[in-house]
């Protein structure tokens, strides 16, 4: 049981002069589970390695409880880490894997065994415990390497894009699995990812990064109602925030945001305020296609758009509209039949209207 | 483990490294110096580690003699002729046996072909000498040298080349086929650039061999061809090795090796990681 | 002109891949094959292409045969999965390469490769190696080069799956809006149902040795004809029990433990001798809602039941739950904003007419050739 605490750590890797991790503060409670999130070179991966020794740490401390590991090893920071590529050994059965870093320790036969026995039967893996790692599934194969890591009971547990290649289906299954094998151990977990939909699934709060800076670290709820910056709302649901850019106009004492003649926005009475205290003359809109909608409701404010696309997925559709020469999506229910040419009447509450400032693109909050 | 320790290990690193470099540096260093020595100081009983008196005039010395620079165009001749024949075919073999000659078989037939090469050469000296004199070139022509070369340099450029063909991502040349490009324009338009870095670590291990073997040049010619290698030992006296030449010539016949992998290594660093398919 | 079709063609390896596989897309179609990985898509494109000698049957391009034309001579274009770019040429020359194998002149395959470039938006990009470039502009590059070519028949292998989320959907758009890709037959392959979905104008579902549905996405989708279809479209994957038909004094029933659901009277009648029938039943997460936050306000027939909660997440625009109750596992689509903890207890309703029966042996769907509810009710 360990708590994880980032304080202004930064990260130089003095070839190339990279500063890959800039003034990084995070507080990971005891048994969370967090994730790193970010594109690809945003330092995370930087920032995984620290914690877990991989990598020196060029500035700053990093904690778990009240002792400061910097200097620490691996093995005595007791991490323990799931890769990507599981990282099998395939010389030896999966009960042999599992049993490798007990074996390693000097812990006795009849207890190694015990160990290997209830791990398997937590991850369901009982049964190929004498199959060689060649033989298994992709998902069998990461369980595998799953349960090598969590028989050492580490303090820490590092989860490295450890779902990315598996299919559709199975990372589907295994998000669940994991999520179960973090309720049932309540150990802190780091979990590191490019994909926002894991992400979110999976931890209790997201640690959102870009150009080696940390952007946000909160709750699915926050990140998704209240992102920080016009980066966060972007990186952050799929498919991803229409950005619109509007004049600021007052109609009627009333704040209006003017995309084209032919379409306004009407942000709630909080958001009015904002735009007036800054001063703001253009803002960027955003709105999550998913709450441009096809139904009417009390409160809701309306516009009008012609379909370019109706993309058709199954459990819903992805309308591609414009409106003038701004393009936008939004998300219907599959039965939506509109086809190009049609106009379609959306529907959005206006607290679903964020605003951002144009230059900075900090979100108006 | 902390720093202290860590230092420790890394400077008995250093020292180790230190240590392997003179003893890989010194003959080439001794080499050099004997060869710009007078005799008298190299036979004195104390070495010297620096000449007392310079001697240049070893060089041009050496070329007092019209057979050793012979010996050096023979020496280029019978190696640039092998080096090539050795790739051409090397080249072709190798592209068969990783592209049309699957499984089993192909594994087969490449590895007999290599264990040409596992084999001691000089089980097979005699009889190759009767087999050359009987060809209407003789044993003691470039004929002779250039093919016997082929025997052996021949099952490695086959096996190396079939190794970087094997990598080279068949995908390319089925991305080329529905190009509309031929079978024959894509090997040399999208195959042979790829396996380009590896054809040019193979001819460096072709020219080396060729340039520097003795033992069947010495045996089968030494009168209308004599490479550097059989000529060498002609620097001398009376009873007495003229050290000071032989080195002097050994300087000299360095030269071309050194050169062409100068030349070369940038091709052959660069190796097959162009980043082919992925990314 | 062109169109495509194949008779009956078959392909093995250590076993039988494409096993009689028969298929016409006409000039102009979008074809996507959508399957598990590993079924054999991929061997299909190829045998197309020509990469790959049939065991038997013949190709038609044009309604001319070219089973025996090899590859470079056949007028396929294709993208590979891994791009297969050449890396020591240029974008520019990997694009114009079909132009330079047809010995094309020098402006013409200027100009054809800047109207592609311009297309696709990468025309900043000529001078670049493709190491030098991200993997959706190896995508785009890659796309141009079948583009520039003007084939006659499209052959695309999952061109946008090793992407980004955000760039595939961008993708997605691309491929409806290019409008060079609808002038002739294409075959895309994917194993993501949903891009199989979006971009079809028919869909091919594969299993083992060839197309086990062909229909227009909403058809795959809404009416598989099998559990294999049913199971492999949809996220998350559709709830599946085992159960009898039973009378239920008039009525029939599908019976499961205590679940018991009404049969749609569609279905009854045609399975009304059926009594006592092992059939499979399929219910889509998404029909199945938790009360709390639905209102059946089209008066749907629903069957209600209390469960509860194993496991909660929410995901970007939905939550996922899962449910145990009576003795089964359920999954079901909730509303991202409400949080449910576990061992909590919560009213559920199924959509009763939108479950799917399969037969329990062959798992072929009972209801196919019955016409069924619009989705819109």
């Amino acid at each position: 049981m360990t708590a994880v605490k980032i304080k202004n750590v930064n990260k130089i890797y003095e070839r190339g002069n990279v500063h890959a991790v800039q003034n990084l503060n995070l507080d990971i409670k005891d048994g969370e589970f967090v994730a790193l999130l970010g594109p690809s070179g945003c330092g995370k991966t930087s920032t995984l390695r620290m914690i877990v020794g991989l990598e020196t740490i060029s500035s700053g401390i990093i904690q778990f409880d009240d002792v400061i590991v910097n200097d620490l090893t691996p093995e005595q920071r007791n991490v323990a880490m799931a890769f990507e590529s599981y990282a099998l050994y395939p010389n030896l059965s999966i009960a042999e894997n599992l049993a490798f870093p007990l074996e390693v320790r000097g812990i006795p036969l009849e207890e190694r065994t015990m160990e290997v026995n209830r791990i398997a039967e937590m991850l369901q893996i009982s049964e190929l415990l004498n199959q060689r790692p060649g033989q298994l599934s992709g998902g069998q194969q990461q369980r595998v390497s799953l349960g090598r890591a969590l028989i050492r009971e580490p303090a820490v547990f590092i989860l490295d894009e450890v779902l990315s290649h598996l299919d559709a289906h199975l990372k589907f299954q295994m998000l669940f699995e994991l999520k179960k094998i973090h309720n049932s151990l309540g150990k802190t977990m780091v979990y590191v990812t490019h994909d926002q939909m894991e992400a979110l699934a999976l931890a209790d709060r997201v640690a959102v990064m870009a150009n080696a800076k940390l952007q946000q670290f909160a709750n699915r709820n926050e990140l998704y109602h209240r992102p920080v910056n016009r980066f966060v709302a972007d990186f952050i649901g799929e498919p991803s925030t229409n950005f619109l850019k509007a004049r600021v106009c007052t109609i009627e004492q009333k704040i209006v945001l003017e995309v084209n003649e032919n379409l306004n926005f009407y942000p709630d009475l909080r958001r009015q305020e904002l735009i007036n205290e800054k001063g703001l003359e253009e803002v960027i809109i955003g709105v999550r296609p998913q709450y441009l909608t096809l139904q009417d409701g009390t409160g809701k404010e309306s516009l009008t758009a012609e379909v370019l696309i109706n993309e058709y997925l199954g459990e819903r559709n992805i309308l591609e509209v414009k409106n003038g020469s701004d393009r936008f999506r939004a998300v219907v229910p599959p039965e939506c039949r509109a086809i190009q040419g049609d106009m379609v009447k959306l529907f959005y509450e206006p607290n679903h209207v964020l605003a951002f400032d144009p230059q900075t693109e900090v979100c108006l909050l | 483990m902390d720093s202290a320790t860590n230092r420790l290990i890394r400077y008995l690193f250093l020292s180790f490294l230190a240590i392997w470099l003179v003893f890989t540096i010194f003959p080439l260093y001794f080499q050099f110096i004997t060869s710009l020595k007078p005799v008298a100081e190299i036979n004195s009983m104390v070495p010297t580690f620096w000449p007392e008196t310079m001697r240049p005039e070893n060089y041009s010395g050496i070329f007092a003699d019209p057979g050793s620079l012979k010996s050096l165009i023979d020496s280029l001749i019978v190696s640039i002729a092998n080096t090539l024949l050795s790739l051409f075919l090397g080249t072709l073999a190798g592209y068969a046996l990783a592209r049309f000659i699957r499984g089993f078989a192909g594994e087969n037939i490449a590895m007999w072909i290599l264990s040409n090469r596992m084999f001691p050469p000089v089980a097979v000296i005699i009889p190759m000498f009767f087999l050359f004199d009987a060809t209407p070139w003789g044993t003691d022509s470039y004929f002779s040298l250039i093919t016997l070369y082929l025997v052996f340099n021949l099952p490695l450029a086959t096996w190396l080349m079939m190794v970087f063909f094997r990598d080279a991502p068949r995908e390319l040349e089925e991305a080329a086929y529905l190009d509309g490009f031929t079978p024959l324009q894509t090997f040399f338009k999208v195959t042979l650039p790829l396996v380009f870095p590896g054809m040019v670590s193979v001819a460096m291990l072709c020219w080396i061999f060729a340039w520097n073997e003795y033992l069947f040049a010495n045996l089968m010619t030494g009168t209308t061809v004599k490479t550097f290698p059989v000529h060498i030992p002609s620097f001398t006296s009376g009873s007495q090795t003229l050290w000071n030449l032989v080195m002097a010539f050994s300087m000299v016949a360095m030269l071309p090796p050194v050169l062409l992998f100068i030349f070369l290594r940038r091709y052959m660093v660069r190796g097959l990681s162009l980043g082919v398919v992925k990314g | 002109m062109a169109e495509l079709e194949l008779q009956s063609i078959c392909k093995a390896f250590q076993h039988p891949v494409l096993d009689r596989l028969s298929l016409k897309v006409p000039q102009g179609e979008f074809f996507v094959i959508v399957g598990p990985s590993g079924i054999g898509k991929t061997t299909l494109l190829r045998c197309i292409a020509g990469l790959e000698n049939l065991d038997g049957g013949k190709i038609l391009f044009d309604g001319q045969d070219v089973t025996n034309v090899p590859p470079y001579q056949r007028g396929a274009a294709m993208t590979f999965e891994s791009y297969a770019l050449y890396p020591h040429k240029t974008v520019f020359e990997n694009i114009a390469s079909p132009l330079v194998a047809a010995k094309t002149e020098v402006t013409e395959i200027r100009r054809r490769v800047q109207d592609v470039t311009k297309l696709l938006q990468i025309p900043h990009l000529l001078e670049r190696k493709p190491h030098e470039i991200s993997g959706g502009q190896k995508q785009r590059t890659a796309l141009g080069r079948t583009l520039v070519a003007k084939p006659k028949v499209y052959l695309l292998d999952e061109p946008i799956s090793h992407l980004d989320a955000k760039i595939r959907a961008e993708l997605r758009i691309q491929f409806h809006t290019l409008k060079e890709l609808r002038e002739v037959a294409t075959v895309y392959v994917t194993h993501d149902y949903a891009e199989a979905l979006s971009l079809g104008d028919r869909i091919g579902v594969m299993g083992d040795g060839g197309l086990v549905q062909i229909g227009t996405g909403r058809e795959v989708f809404d009416q598989p004809n099998s559990l294999f279809v049913a199971q492999h479209l949809g996220q998350p994957t559709i709830n599946v029990l085992d159960g009898q038909l039973q009378k239920d004094n008039e009525d029939l029933v599908f019976k499961s433990d205590e679940m018991q659901l009404p049969v749609s009277r569609e279905l009854a009648n045609k399975l009304k001798n059926d009594s006592g029938r092992e059939v499979k039943i399929g219910l889509r997460p998404q029909f199945i809602h938790c009360l709390s936050e639905w209102e059946n306000d089209k008066d749907l027939p629903v069957f209600s039941f209390q469960a509860e909660v194993e496991l909660n997440e929410a995901l970007g625009s939905y939550g996922v739950l899962l449910v145990k109750a009576m003795g089964k596992s359920l999954t079901v689509i909730t509303s991202p904003e409400i949080h449910y903890s576990p061992g909590q207890k919560v009213e559920l309703s199924i959509e009763t007419n939108r479950s799917l029966y399969f037969d329990a042996q062959n798992g072929m769907n009972l209801g196919t050739d019955l016409t069924r509810m619009e989705a819109d009710g």
